[in-house]
């Protein structure tokens, strides 16, 4: 199937993938753009799948996390009803850097809180978290999944190098999704 | 009727109708079976073929179908391009509404009109259900729609329609086959069993002939060969045991006939020897009774002279003594040349009227003096209302009548004898 050969093409590959949602989306209506942000989310995280082993009887809920924000919060909470996975999903404001790799399964850094972004990017560094940035501009500095607003579209990419030793799996479906692919060195 | 004309046919045809016949049903029968089979496995894997590639095509474009993607579904559906029997796919999103098409051999559009309704009604009865269809339409096309799960979630259908040219193709070749078969079949049939036929009807054939020259001829000494041990060969048998008996009644029946035939012969000859020996008799007592009576009529005559010269006493006595005896003698002397000519077949019995009263009364007439001596009645009682005139012979009735009544008289002691007419 080419789907395989897809994958094959976009193993090594950054992909910067740009999504052209459904729904258009205006910039000034921010409250529609944060819950279209929240629903994108909650579908990628679909197509990406965890070690088995970062699931116990103890912990079988899907976690996110939201760093700044309290209105994507509130987004992601609407969205806790339907599952993930086959998993609960457990909405919470991020912890600590230090323990947000073993109490976060997704991790959303919402555009006010950029600046601290850094810290918790590099804390879950090689570990199985789906980690969401806004905006391009941290896209290159180590979130696996860049969300932006492009000619009023919620568009999203995807960083296959940040994506590296996290042991995540993203489907290739979800990499088809992708406009632009760059080869390691020509980022864009 | 069929049934009779089938009947009718000899051996030979009916051997070889009922070997075609037989070999014919078989040969359909099979060939049915075998096409009934092929087209049904075609038809399961089709089905499986077409479930499967739904499945695979539901599969891929669950990233299409949730992050609301028309063109990355419409090339998920234009793979279907490799596969030359896939007609239309559509994919619809949870609610039902069309969400990407694909039409072979045409642009990406919309379902095209023939179908649509069918398909529709197809779609809304999955997505009333929740369960995967697969319906054919005609011998031509499946139509498979099956719902599209991903993580748990319903998020759409897929309609494929795939064309079963390839299905009706086989059947097409399945019947050409069979058809090849059956005609085959039939032709060596037919040349078997004429050749097969004969093992059976040859006998009887051989059999048959030989029963016709048994009857034309009568020749009772051929006999059957059997050549096998079946029910023909045990019917030669009886054949064969039949014409031995027969044989031997006829052997049977020529002694019998033989020996009466000398019976018959030994019959003959003794009852000639004994109607010769019995003409010999009359012969004699004819001769006899004749010769005696000239010499008796002498005595009688002489008698008479005598008795008619002076003869007193004794001598008067003695010669009409000799005068009764010698009438009594000549009386049975006649009377035994009568018996010889009725034994001889000479005696001619008279045909002429008579009055039978007269006959009557002269008897008792004649009987009336002998009767009274004896002491003893004799009666004539005739009634007048008697037909008393009768053609025949007189004399011969008054003979019978003198012997009856003189022998009624002889054998009386007491009282009488009534003559009644």
């Amino acid at each position: 199937m080419s789907f395989k050969s897809l994958t094959m093409r976009f193993s090594y590959a950054i992909l910067v993938a740009i999504l052209l949602a459904g729904t258009q989306v205006r910039a000034e209506d921010s409250a529609a753009e944060v819950s279209v942000k929240a629903a994108i989310v909650h579908k990628i995280a679909k197509f990406v799948s965890w070690p088995e082993q970062r699931f116990d009887a103890d912990n079988d809920q899907l976690r996110f996390c939201v760093l700044g924000d309290e209105r994507i919060l509130t987004a992601f909470e609407k969205l806790s009803d339907r599952p993930s996975h086959g998993r609960e999903i457990d909405v919470q404001v991020a912890p600590m850097p230090t323990e947000v790799a073993t109490s976060c399964d997704v991790l959303y850094l919402a555009g006010d809180e950029q600046r601290e972004a850094r810290e918790w990017l590099d804390a879950v560094a090689g570990q199985p978290v789906l980690t969401f940035a806004e905006s391009g501009r941290y896209a290159g500095d180590g979130s696996i999944v860049s969300m932006a607003i492009r000619r009023n579209k919620v568009r999203f990419s995807i960083n296959l190098d940040a994506n590296k030793d996290s042991q995540l799996r993203i489907s290739a479906q979800l990499l088809q999704l992708a406009a632009q692919v760059a080869t390691p060195g020509h980022g864009a | 009727m069929i049934s009779r004309y089938f009947m009718d046919l000899s051996i030979t045809r009916k051997l070889v109708a009922i070997i075609n016949i037989a070999t014919i049903i078989a040969v359909l029968f099979a060939s049915i079976l075998f096409g009934a089979s092929e087209a049904f496995n075609y038809r399961r894997n089709t089905v499986e073929q077409i479930a499967t590639l739904a499945d695979v095509i539901g599969t891929n474009s669950t990233a299409a179908i949730t992050f609301e993607d028309p063109a990355l579904a419409d090339q998920v559906l234009a793979s279907l391009k490799a596969d030359d029997a896939i007609m239309q796919a559509h994919i619809y999103d949870s609610s039902g509404a069309l969400f990407s098409a694909y039409h072979r051999g045409r642009d990406v559009g919309l379902s095209n009109h023939e179908t649509k309704p069918a398909v529709d009604e197809l779609v809304a009865a999955v997505i009333a259900t929740g369960i995967p269809v697969e319906k054919f339409d005609g011998l031509s096309h499946l139509d498979a729609v099956r719902p599209i799960f991903f993580d748990t979630e319903l998020i759409g259908y897929l309609h494929l329609r795939a064309s079963l040219g390839e299905f009706v193709a086989t059947l097409e070749r399945i019947a050409l086959v069979a058809a090849g078969v059956l005609m085959l079949g039939a032709l060596v049939a037919y040349f078997l069993s004429f050749r097969l036929q004969s093992a059976v009807s040859r006998p009887i054939l051989e059999l048959s002939r030989l029963m016709q020259t048994v009857s034309r001829d009568q020749d009772y000494s051929i006999r059957a060969v059997p050549i096998s041990k079946d029910e023909i060969g045990q019917l030669m048998g009886g054949f064969n045991d039949m014409l031995i008996q027969i044989n031997m009644r006829d052997v049977q029946l020529e002694e019998a006939n033989a020996q009466l035939k000398v019976s018959v012969e030994e019959t003959l000859q003794a009852m000639e020897a004994a109607k010769s020996a019995s003409r010999a008799k009359s012969d004699f007592l004819a001769r006899m009774s004749h010769e005696s009576r000239t010499p008796m009529n002498g005595v009688l005559g002489m008698t008479e002279l005598l008795l008619a010269s002076d003869l007193t006493g004794n001598d008067k006595k003695f010669a009409e003594t000799i005068q009764q005896s010698g009438e009594t003698l000549l009386a049975v002397i006649n009377d035994i040349l009568d018996f010889s000519k009725v034994e001889s077949g000479k005696l001619v019995l008279e045909e002429a009227d008579y009055n039978l009263s007269e006959i009557v009364e002269g008897v008792i007439d004649l009987l009336y003096t002998p009767a009274r001596k004896k002491g003893i009645s004799l009666v004539g009682s005739i009634d007048p209302l008697a037909m008393p005139i009768i053609n025949g012979d007189a004399m011969r009735v008054r003979q019978v009548l003198m012997n009856l009544v003189g022998n009624a008289i002889k054998f009386t002691s007491e009282g009488g004898v009534v003559v009644s007419l």
